[in-house]
């Protein structure tokens, strides 16, 4: 299941986390009528599909692979993976404070963290 | 006291419970609400017998985590309280459940996310209730 796409966001939302970081250092709200910033959802937005893809390709491999994968610890974290920026950056928004944006650092780093699991339970770890 | 006087008291205390600190605190909050309610379910519907103690304890700390979410979110002065006195039963929960973790290792054959002081969770769940604790103390005078 190590796809370029599951490389793609191990790395991706790393610079994500990166890029918001630089956000709060420079105490600098998040706000769409900057363009560095739109650029910066885009990104998100380009993240977000990703996600949507590998729970796709995730899916679809479950139910062909012949190895043993715990397929409810799985697939929870297929859709898990789905939900998570939405829903976190929807609450980014909300205050765009540093809090806010700090709120995208834990969400970004979540993602990874999350995606590496993804891994080690489809290579037989539960 | 005007009635309108409280509503924007109260306004401003939940607005500046979930401003700045208290945003991310109720972010950490909710995932770790999900991810203890996930990993529970999973643990106790698959293979409870394995360890009983460890995934009882971690069906505890999803219920604890919920309670620590909605309250923080819903930030009223009877929910703040509610999330004060859940901060600290999840403090003590947390030391304990390390404790146990480490004295009693045959009773904890696999991780729950209050074990060795959160070290799955980059120490996270140990952190969390001191922060929130402490942020609840420093927002209680806000708008009085």
């Amino acid at each position: 299941m190590l796809t370029p796409i599951t490389v793609a966001l191990y790395v991706l939302p790393l610079v994500a986390a990166g890029w918001a970081t630089v956000k709060i250092v420079r105490d600098k709200p998040l706000l769409l009528a900057h363009r560095s910033d739109r650029v910066f959802f885009r990104f998100l937005v380009g993240i977000e599909l990703l996600v949507i893809v590998q729970a796709v390709v995730g899916f679809v491999s479950l139910a062909v692979t012949d190895h043993q994968v715990h397929a409810v610890t799985f697939g929870a974290y297929l859709i898990g993976l789905t939900l998570l920026l939405p829903l976190g950056v929807w609450w980014s928004l909300g205050d765009r404070s540093r809090g806010g944006t700090a709120v995208l650092v834990v969400v970004t780093l979540t993602l990874a963290v999350m995606v590496l699991r993804l891994t080690q339970i489809w290579n037989g770890h539960a | 006291m005007p009635d309108a006087h409280t509503d924007d008291t109260r306004a401003t205390l939940a607005a500046t419970t979930r401003s700045g600190p208290g945003r991310i605190l109720i972010a950490l909050y909710a995932i770790f609400s999900v991810a203890a309610t996930s990993r529970s379910a999973v643990q106790i519907a698959t293979r409870f017998d394995a360890a009983p103690i460890a995934f009882l304890l971690s069906a505890f700390a999803a219920v604890v985590y919920i309670v620590g979410t909605v309250c923080l979110a819903r930030a009223s002065v009877v929910s703040r309280r509610i999330a004060t006195i859940s901060c600290v039963v999840e403090l003590v929960g947390v030391v304990a459940v390390s404790i146990a973790s480490y004295a009693v290792p045959q009773e904890f054959p696999e991780p729950t996310v209050w074990s060795h002081f959160g070290s799955g969770y980059l120490f996270v769940p140990v952190v969390l209730p001191i922060a929130a604790l402490w942020w609840l103390r420093r927002t209680e005078r806000v708008g009085g």
